[in-house]
């Protein structure tokens, strides 16, 4: 007579185990150890069984016990999900060398010449984009200056300096085709003041932008 | 459906504009430009000698001399009341005189000038009224007169120095 027994049913995924009743033979009962991670879960109910199957049946399940657990290892399910990668476009800019002070005094004038001029190349821009073919603008806050104020980007180490400019508060081009990459380039400021504008001061903010050429 | 794809274009929108956003950078720095009152003024060199050795018989005064080999250059910024000023290191001998004669664009020339006394204490004008700006490679005319009576000179070397001033 077939035995009885209960069965419970576990996913190693979910978590989720369920009891279940079912007959088997007495073959099948020394076979049908359903190990979960080397625990035997079976639970006779009633038993017809001769004694000398209930021993076997017990030493394969001792026997089973000793072996080592991820021999039993299964894999109950598998799943995927997908990582979504973003760089977004990243542009940068820095000025060193702080502050620019012109000082337009008798020793920067040649008698003659009504322009005065003084340079300055203490300043270096600094730049990196991930972006392709960007540019860098530059322009000044002051809308109505006494004086000229001229810059050139010397010596880029990437893209092409744009000629040498008059600032104004419309932005114009400093460097064009720059790619994507980090770079430097000094920056040239010329002041420029004519001897027959007389005395004054400016005071410009000047900012520079990198965008999409 | 419909809201679906409107979703998908919200979203879409919102990256483009987040892409251009992050697209630009700037970076600033302050300038400041003064420009304080100048005042420049160059002679291009030394003019000849000056040597009077010829006369008007029956008449004391010699034959005077002249150069104009010289000019002078100038830049101001300070006003329009500026004016250049000469003067000798030592003033001459009774009986000589020297000339100066200033040529100008931007000032008032005073034309010829004694300045046979002009000392540092006594600096004369030659050009006033000078406009900012500048002026270069205005002539500068020396003339050098002698009486007979005053008798010969040796040869000497007189330093001029012009002066602009306000």
């Amino acid at each position: 007579m077939p035995a009885t027994f209960a069965a419970r049913t576990c996913n190693a995924g979910t978590r989720a185990c369920s009891l279940s009743k079912y007959a088997a033979t007495s073959r099948e009962m020394q076979v049908a150890l359903n190990l979960d991670r080397g625990r035997s879960i079976l639970k006779p109910i009633s038993t017809a069984i001769p004694r000398t199957l209930t021993r076997l049946s017990t030493y394969l399940s001792f026997f089973f016990l000793l072996l080592p657990a991820h021999m039993f290892a299964q894999v109950y399910g598998s799943g995927n999900h997908q990582v979504a990668v973003v760089v977004s476009p990243i542009s940068l800019l820095q000025v060193s060398g702080g502050a620019v002070n012109f000082n337009v005094t008798t020793a920067n004038v040649v008698a003659g010449q009504d322009e005065m001029s003084v340079s300055n190349s203490a300043s270096q821009l600094f730049w990196g984009t991930n972006s392709g073919t960007q540019k860098i603008t530059a322009q000044t806050s002051l809308g109505s200056p006494l004086f000229t104020l001229k810059l050139l980007a010397v010596s880029p180490t990437q893209g092409t300096a744009a000629s040498e400019f008059a600032l104004s508060t419309t932005p114009t081009d400093l460097l064009l085709n720059i790619g994507r990459s980090s770079g430097t380039c000094t920056l040239q400021y010329t002041a420029v003041a004519l001897a027959s504008q007389g005395t004054g001061t400016d005071n410009h903010t000047i900012t520079f932008t990198i965008q999409a050429q | 459906m419909k809201r679906t794809l409107f979703t998908l274009a919200l979203v879409a929108a919102f990256g483009l504009i987040t892409e251009s956003a992050f697209a630009q950078a700037t970076a600033t720095q302050s300038v400041t430009l003064a420009v304080n009152a100048v005042y420049k003024i160059s002679t291009s060199g030394n003019p000849g000698a000056l040597t009077i050795s010829n006369g008007s018989a029956g008449s004391d005064n010699l034959t005077a001399v002249s150069d104009n080999s010289t000019t002078y250059s100038i830049t101001q910024n300070f006003g329009n009341t500026v004016k250049i000023t000469v003067h000798m290191d030592a003033a001459l001998t009774a009986g000589y005189t020297l000339q100066m004669n200033l040529a100008s664009t931007q000032g008032t020339s005073l034309g010829n000038v004694d300045i046979s006394n002009a000392t540092s204490g006594s600096a004369v004008d030659v050009v006033t009224a000078i406009a900012r700006g500048a002026d270069a490679g205005q002539t500068i005319g020396y003339t050098f007169s002698a009486l007979a009576s005053a008798g010969t000179l040796s040869s000497t070397t007189k330093t001029v120095t012009l002066t602009l001033t306000n």
